[in-house]
This record gives C-alpha cells, sequence and structure tokens, in this order.
C-alpha cells in the first residue's frame, strides 16, 4: 500500500478522487433531489463539442468544455421555457449537437487528437498538477456557495413558487447552481470521462438516499461514499491493470446493491418484528 | 377593518389568453372569503396576482403591508410538491421564514422554538425530524399550515387545502382556520362549496369575472340582480347555498350552457 503511495501519479489520483467526491457530494445531492440528473447527461455530452474545439483551437480542452457546457445548460433552460419546445426533447437535441461538433472539430485537426480517450473515458491517473489547482478551487468554490446559502438553496429546489411568492432570488439561484453544475460536471470529466461522470454525481447520492433523507446528510455521507468507492476502485484497477474510471464505477454500483440488500434486510426484520409484537 | 389588498380593475392571463377580467375586490382584516369557481375559471390565476407571482395586463394591485415578505402566508396545492424530496419537517416550516434578504442569515433558536410550538399546536411535533416523503397527506397539510403561519401572516391563503386531507382533518382544519380569523384575513379557494359556505364570512365567485357576494349565505333573492355559476351540495346539516349562472355574454343563447367544473352543478333558474 505504502509503495504505490510513493507514485507521483497515485497521490495525484488520490487528491483528484478526494476533491471529486466534495464537488460531485455537494452537486450531485442537488441534481438528485431536483431530478435534474437528464439534464446534467446532456450538459455533460453537450460539454465534448468545447473538447473538439479546444483541440481544434489548441487551447486547454477543458476551457472549451466549460464554454459549451455553460451555453449547453443556458440554452436548455431558456429553450424550454420561452418556446414550446418540452425540456426533455430539448436535452436531447443540445445534447447530440454538442457530440456531432466534438466529432466535426476533432475530424478537422490536423495530427491525432492526444488523449481524447481521457476525456471520453476519465482517466484518474493522468490527471496534472492543472487539473488539481482547477478542481481544487472550484471545490473551494461550491463548499463556500453551499456553506453561505444552504437554505436559499434548499428552499427554492424544494417548492420554487412558495420560494418566489417570498421575494427569494430564485432566478438569480437557479441560473448559479446550474453554473455550478456545468462547472463541477466538466472538471469531473478529466476523472471519470464524458460517459462517465454522471456516476460520479447520481450513485452515490443514490446509494446515501438510501440511509438518510435529508439533503445535508445525503451531500455528506455521498462524499464519504464517493471518496471510499474511488479509492477502491482505483486500487483495483492498479492491481487488475484494468481501466481505473470503470472500475471506479463498478465499485460504486457494487456498493449501491449491497446498501440496497442491507435496507431490504433491515426493513424485513422491522416488519417481523412489528408482527410478532403484536 | 384596514384593508390589506386592493386589485382594481384588474385583467391577467398568459401567453394563451386572458384569464381574468375586470376583476376588482379588497381584502381588508378578518375577512374569511371562500374563492369558488369553475377549474379554469381563475381562481389560481387569481391568487397568483395576489401573491406577486405573475404581473396583470391591466389594472392596479395595491398591498398595503408595512411588514417585510411574510404579509402573505400561502398554502400551496399538494399536487405541486415533489414529495420525495429530502427535506425535513422542521426545514419546511423554518421555509416560511425565508425572504429576500435571508439568505445569509442562519436560524435562531428563537426561529426553530417558533417552528417547533406550531408543530406542537397542530400535534405534529414528534414529526419535527422526519422528511416529507415519511408523512401522510393530512399530516403533510399541517406541516404546511404551520409554514404559512410561521412568518405570522396578515392574510392566508389556502388553495384547495381539502385535497389531499382525510374528511377527520378536513373538519379539524376548519375549526382551526376559524380561529385564526381572530388575527388574520384568510381567503380559501375551494371546489367543496357546499363545506366551505359554512365556514367563510363572504364569497368570491370566478369564472373569469369575479362576483363578490358580502354573505356566506346567498338566497335566490339576492341573486335577483346578477348570476353566478354555481351549485347545489347538500351535506347533512350545512346549509345551502345557490348561486346562479353569470351571464356575461348578454348573450341569453348562452343562457343554458353550463360551465362544468368537477363537483359543480350550475343551476339556471334564470330567465326561463
Amino acid at each position: 500500500m505504502a509503495g504505490i503511495l510513493s507514485y507521483d501519479f497515485v497521490l495525484h489520483a488520490v487528491e483528484a478522487a478526494f476533491l471529486a467526491s466534495i464537488t460531485c457530494g455537494f452537486i450531485g445531492a442537488y441534481i438528485v433531489a431536483r431530478r435534474m440528473v437528464f439534464i446534467s447527461g446532456g450538459i455533460t455530452h453537450a460539454s465534448f463539442g468545447g473538447i473538439g474545439l479546444g483541440y481544434f483551437l489548441g487551447i486547454n480542452p477543458i476551457f472549451g468544455a466549460a464554454i459549451f457546457s455553460i451555453l449547453s445548460a443556458f440554452g436548455i433552460r431558456l429553450v424550454s421555457k420561452q418556446t414550446d419546445i418540452r425540456e426533455d426533447s430539448a436535452i436531447g437535441i443540445l445534447w447530440s449537437f454538442g457530440m456531432a461538433v466534438g466529432i466535426i472539430f476533432i475530424y478537422l485537426t490536423p495530427g491525432y487528437a492526444p488523449n481524447l480517450m481521457s476525456y471520453l473515458f476519465g482517466s484518474i491517473l493522468t490527471v496534472t498538477s492543472t487539473d488539481l489547482t482547477l478542481m481544487a478551487i472550484l471545490a473551494a468554490i461550491t463548499v463556500t456557495v453551499f456553506l453561505l446559502f444552504y437554505r436559499t438553496i434548499l428552499f427554492i429546489s424544494f417548492d420554487e413558487e412558495y420560494a418566489r411568492s417570498h421575494n427569494a432570488p430564485v432566478e438569480t439561484f437557479n441560473y448559479l447552481m446550474l453554473t455550478l453544475v456545468a462547472l463541477v460536471i466538466v472538471i469531473n470529466i478529466r476523472v471519470a470521462g464524458i460517459i462517465l461522470v454522471i456516476s460520479y454525481l447520481t450513485i452515490p447520492q443514490s446509494t446515501a438516499n438510501l440511509f438518510v433523507n435529508d439533503l445535508k446528510k445525503i451531500i455528506i455521507l455521498s462524499m464519504i461514499i464517493s471518496f471510499a468507492g474511488s479509492i477502491t476502485g482505483l486500487f483495483l484497477s492498479y492491481y487488475w491493470n484494468i481501466p481505473s474510471g470503470a472500475t471506479i464505477i463498478f465499485v460504486f454500483v457494487l456498493i449501491f446493491m449491497i446498501a440496497r440488500v442491507i435496507v431490504y434486510l433491515r426493513n424485513l426484520k422491522q416488519r417481523n418484528n412489528s408482527i410478532s409484537d403484536r | 377593518m384596514n384593508e390589506l389588498i386592493k386589485l382594481e380593475h384588474v385583467t391577467a392571463g398568459y401567453d394563451n389568453g386572458i384569464v381574468l377580467r375586470d376583476v376588482s375586490i379588497t381584502i381588508s382584516e378578518q375577512d374569511f372569503i371562500g374563492v369558488i369557481g369553475p377549474n379554469g375559471g381563475g381562481k389560481t390565476t387569481l391568487i397568483k396576482l395576489i401573491l406577486g407571482l405573475i404581473k396583470p395586463v391591466s389594472g392596479t394591485i395595491q398591498r398595503f403591508d408595512k411588514q417585510e415578505g411574510s404579509f402573505i402566508g400561502y398554502l400551496p396545492q399538494q399536487s405541486q410538491i415533489d414529495r420525495k424530496f429530502p427535506i425535513t419537517v422542521q426545514d419546511i416550516v423554518l421555509s416560511g421564514l425565508m425572504s429576500a434578504g435571508k439568505g445569509l442569515s442562519r436560524y435562531s433558536s428563537k426561529d426553530k422554538k417558533q417552528a417547533y410550538d406550531l408543530l406542537e399546536q397542530m400535534g405534529i411535533s414528534h414529526l419535527a425530524k422526519r422528511t416529507a416523503g415519511e408523512l401522510s397527506g393530512g399530516q403533510l397539510q399541517r406541516v404546511f399550515i404551520c409554514r404559512a403561519l410561521i412568518s405570522s401572516p396578515k392574510l392566508l391563503i389556502l388553495d384547495e387545502p381539502n385535497t389531499f386531507v382525510d374528511n377527520r382533518f378536513e373538519h379539524e382544519m376548519y375549526e382551526l382556520l376559524q380561529q385564526f380569523n381572530k388575527k388574520m384575513a384568510i381567503m380559501i379557494i375551494s371546489h367543496d362549496v357546499g363545506t366551505i359556505s359554512y365556514f367563510v364570512k363572504t364569497i368570491a365567485c370566478v369564472n373569469t369575472y369575479l362576483h363578490y357576494h358580502p354573505s356566506n349565505i346567498i338566497t335566490e333573492e339576492q341573486l335577483a340582480g346578477y348570476n353566478c355559476p354555481l351549485q347545489i351540495i347538500t351535506h347533512g346539516d350545512v346549509p345551502h347555498t345557490v348561486l346562479q349562472k353569470h351571464d356575461h355574454s348578454r348573450d341569453h343563447d348562452h343562457e343554458h350552457e353550463h360551465n362544468h367544473g368537477n363537483a359543480i352543478t350550475h343551476s339556471d333558474y334564470k330567465h326561463e
């Protein structure tokens, strides 16, 4: 154990897993509570257009992805609010459009696209110190926003119309949170990849939700599950020499299934007890 | 009595058309107004106007509120709530204190005490740490009443409060409302006119236009001057309220056209 921690890239991976667990703990709990999983999937895939643009222009693809993800998040909101296009249809359109734009840009870029596979499937073992700095900054912003505005976020998410009737800044917060969702998705693409990043935002939160029912507790418990699952997956992938992103998600689902069985058995026992009490 | 809210010649609607026309109504302290009318007649739009959620197309709305943000307590229809949302009962009640400037501050122990006391008063303080999904419809309704009351509002608005509750609590709720009415004006939307007419002081009949009946019992004679789409519901000892059909079209061909809402039967005695 101590042996592999002496490698820099492994330390980086552990740090990345820690920061991903922080940002995804907050934002994933928000997404799951507000039933925004599908829109998050759309934002994730639309950001591939930005990655392609980044390659084409020769800039860091993460910046291109950030722009695309924020624009698509706002785009989905505005289109479904202002026009008669329904939200899930708008998501479907931007989801595939972003992917298409990405493919075209990458095709047009001369030479080959380095690390393309790592953007698609994630590569926690190759995160750079730049990636880690960006992740740390975003984690700090996310923590600050939730510490300062937790109740406002909770109340607006629970009952938007009621919040509006109390003059709460509903729209401002919706867009602030949408921006955070987009940025957290993009920054964690480096860890889990476009195809798998949604897992970090949903599986640990759904697992936590099996045991606790308060947003605050879901956030904290999902962070712990997320970090434990990431580290377990990381080491399994290291020893078995299989892809890290996929292994982490596999571990997440395994934890979820074990948790579900535990809850099922516990409920069964309670039911039996209450029957024998009578 | 002091006036709280005054709507004058208000017309309002959405992108797909006008829902309310030329509505004037004044809500004063101690009022207990029952709002009735068919589905799609504009009852909920009227509430949204009063809450400031939508702006009128024309006309004026004056609010004579001196307190901040919490002037109106509002109990929405339960169907608009995501019952699986991870939030505790205590937090739902405290959310009634939310206002524009209160994002940063934490709730004081005094606020929490007040939330607890309200839950206690409703007989559900033992549920404070539970989450919305664990409660029955009636329990959740009490929680929402607590949320509406925690800001000590001058006006309490209830939108179809009897939809998800059992009969026993429904009766209890009306008794509670009569107590609250000593301290605040109440406006209640309901399909079940037969029941609410027993409790309310006045009735507003909303069907695109608003007709205000300054009494809870409306006789045919009183209706001689105008028509109100209405119904006859008989529940044992509850007094009947018979309101007749409004005739805004001034077109006698439309007289026999029934504006059906759920559970509303219209009487069509006039001009026969």
